[in-house]
């Protein structure tokens, strides 16, 4: 089997912990076990509430590879950004203030597919955008309004995940200036 | 999915998660395609299920294997509102929205919801009553889909009442009718043929006078064809209305029966449609001419107003008024352009009271006044319904669902591309 890849990633300005909680939630509340239809509802789900937040993310990536060997090497690296936990605190922010000291956080999900699947080379239409619409924030909505119509059945894996865990450990604006995080792009 | 029987063949199993002050996620994977990944052929076909239940109207199977696309499920059509009514009023569609037109700035508490059935049910007529619109804000469900996450709301949360001008003009003309059928003793029953709303609308205008009989009988839906949500706003609306007018009302009152003239909307676009149509229950002929003591002459059939081409009725009531007719309850239509001010005033009947507008009224519908309307049977041409009105098609006011393959378990609606089995439906 040949594999494709894609990956988004979104860094949020927290208003409160209202988006951050419903996230968790999700992720939490989604079972070891599950069938197509549940995963298909998880990102659903996923994408109605980051799609009703999308002014505020400030921060993003996404990308996705046709070829086999670097879709598997980049999803084994994402999902070492969750099992490390690369980019999280390891101490608590606080809660800071949106206006003046804000937190934020982050929203991962990467899938790895079996390539030559109808949906899947729908989505590798899809994301054949323009240098300069990259990291339009249009663009990020139209991929996220798009994953859903990515059939389960035909992703192979996939691992999703929220930073931070819990209240009074966001990400601050010194956080965002560490290296780690320098692969984020400006959401335009 | 319902058991580890089904989930063995698909989906997902996950095999690290991380819980922490920093991060929470987890990773899954798919187990056929790991399966696939490894060499083991999983590929079986499955076969034509013989899936329980009369309302099953068609279906599909598709191959369960490692093919792309290609999902372990069963596709079926199920009537709609008894899918309601086991999984609940948004079936499919949990967490979407209803839309509603107008507003209303009347004070409102909802606790009022719960007696709106009791409230409209006549007292009179209760055997011809239809209470299912009513039924829909308090119930439950019995189950919900096997897929379904999202908690069960009931439709009371969602509702508020509504008012709007086209409500206003329907109330002033249904308190005219009223009026005028009670100025000249005039034994007719009247059936109301509006959208929703303003069909209720009507009602409540002729509410003191004429005993409200509500024939509304479906659940709305957030994706629903009939917008049957409005019919209960404009109830919520008038629902002190209706309290007070029923005290008031003769106990002799004769009936005014209430249909949502959208029951029978065309749509075309299935993929991401709930399709809540319905035919009409109307009496039979006997309990019509029974109903109040045999008094009953004749029908006023109200509509919004002639339409340009085609008759005047719905094409669902055309075996039912020939049957009246043939019973000896002729049917008139009459259009609220008819009483509504601003027609031209040599034909219309104004808002009752007037004299010229009774003399008017009298001459279409006193005693002797000619009757030349005669319902249009339908053809396959010209129909929405088969070549007979009142006989639905198969599909007519049903769902298209999923369901597992293994168990027969109704999995959800098969709306547009709302899971992965969509991409593989016809």
């Amino acid at each position: 089997m040949r594999h494709k890849i894609f990956a988004m990633e979104l860094c949020i300005l927290m208003r409160d912990t209202t988006l951050c909680s419903q996230l968790r939630d999700l992720v939490r509340g989604h079972p070891a076990r599950v069938s197509f239809a549940q995963k298909w509802e998880l990102y659903r789900r996923v994408r109605l509430l980051l799609g009703e937040n999308l002014h505020l993310a400030i921060k993003g990536c996404w990308d996705f590879f046709d070829e086999d060997g670097k879709a598997q090497t980049d999803f084994q690296m994402w999902c070492e950004g969750l099992f490390t936990q690369e980019g999280a605190r390891l101490t608590p922010s606080g809660t800071g203030d949106p206006g003046t000291d804000p937190r934020y956080m982050t929203f991962t999900m990467s899938f790895l597919m079996q390539a030559g699947a109808p949906s899947v080379e729908t989505l590798s239409e899809l994301c054949t955008v323009p240098d300069h619409l990259l990291w339009k924030r249009e663009t990020f909505a139209r991929l996220l309004e798009n994953l859903g119509q990515l059939n389960f059945g035909s992703v192979k894996g996939d691992v999703i995940y929220v930073i931070p865990g819990a209240d009074g450990w966001g990400l601050t604006a010194e956080d965002l200036q560490l290296p780690k995080f320098h692969y984020f792009r400006d959401i335009v | 999915m319902s058991d580890e029987n089904t989930f063995n063949k698909d989906g997902f199993e996950s095999d690290r998660n991380v819980d922490a002050n920093g991060v929470v996620g987890a990773r899954w994977w798919n187990k056929a395609l790991i399966e696939a990944d490894r060499g083991a052929s999983r590929r079986s076909v499955l076969t034509l299920l013989a899936i329980g239940g009369a309302s099953v109207v068609t279906c599909s199977v598709l191959a369960n294997s490692c093919e792309p696309d290609e999902d372990p499920y069963v596709y079926a059509r199920r009537p709609s509102l008894d899918l309601q009514k086991e999984f609940g009023w948004d079936f499919g569609a949990s967490g979407e929205a209803l839309v509603f037109d107008g507003t209303s700035s009347a004070p409102f508490d909802p606790t009022t919801i719960a007696t709106l059935e009791q409230d409209l049910t006549p007292a009179t007529y209760l055997p011809l009553h239809v209470p299912t619109l009513l039924q829909a804000p308090n119930a439950v469900p019995r189950s919900r889909p096997a897929e379904e996450m999202v908690p069960f709301e009931p439709l009371a949360s969602k509702l508020r009442p509504v008012h709007t001008t086209a409500m206003d003009s329907a109330y002033a003309c249904g308190e005219a009718v009223a009026k005028l059928l009670k100025a000249h003793e005039i034994a007719a029953a009247v059936l109301v043929d509006l959208p929703g709303a303003e069909a209720v609308a009507f009602a409540a205008g002729a509410a003191e006078l004429l005993e409200p009989v509500l024939l509304l009988d479906n659940w709305p839906h957030p994706r629903g064809v009939v917008p049957c949500h409005l019919a209960l706003a404009a109830a919520l609306y008038y629902q002190p209305r209706f309290i007070a007018a029923r005290a008031l009302r003769p106990p002799d009152s004769l009936p005014l029966f209430v249909l949502d003239r959208a029951r029978l909307t065309l749509y075309t676009d299935t993929t991401t449609t709930f399709d809540n149509r319905y035919i009409a229950r109307l009496p039979s002929p006997a309990a019509l001419k029974t109903g109040a003591g045999g008094r009953i002459e004749w029908l006023l059939y109200v509509v919004e107003r002639d339409p340009p081409f085609g008759p005047p009725e719905s094409e669902d009531l055309v075996d039912t008024f020939l049957a009246y007719q043939a019973s000896g309850v002729p049917v008139r239509p009459v259009t609220l352009e008819e009483f509504r001010p601003n027609t031209d005033k040599s034909v219309h009947f104004g808002q009752g009271g007037s004299a010229q507008a009774d003399v008017r009224f009298m001459d279409r519908f006193g005693p002797g006044a000619p009757n030349h309307y005669k319902p249009e049977v339908r053809t396959a041409a010209n129909g929405v319904l088969s070549a007979r009105g009142s006989t639905a098609p198969d599909e007519f006011g049903t769902t298209r669902v999923v369901l597992a393959a293994g168990t027969g378990a109704v999995l959800g609606a098969s709306f547009d591309r709302r899971g992965s089995w969509n991409r593989t439906g016809g």
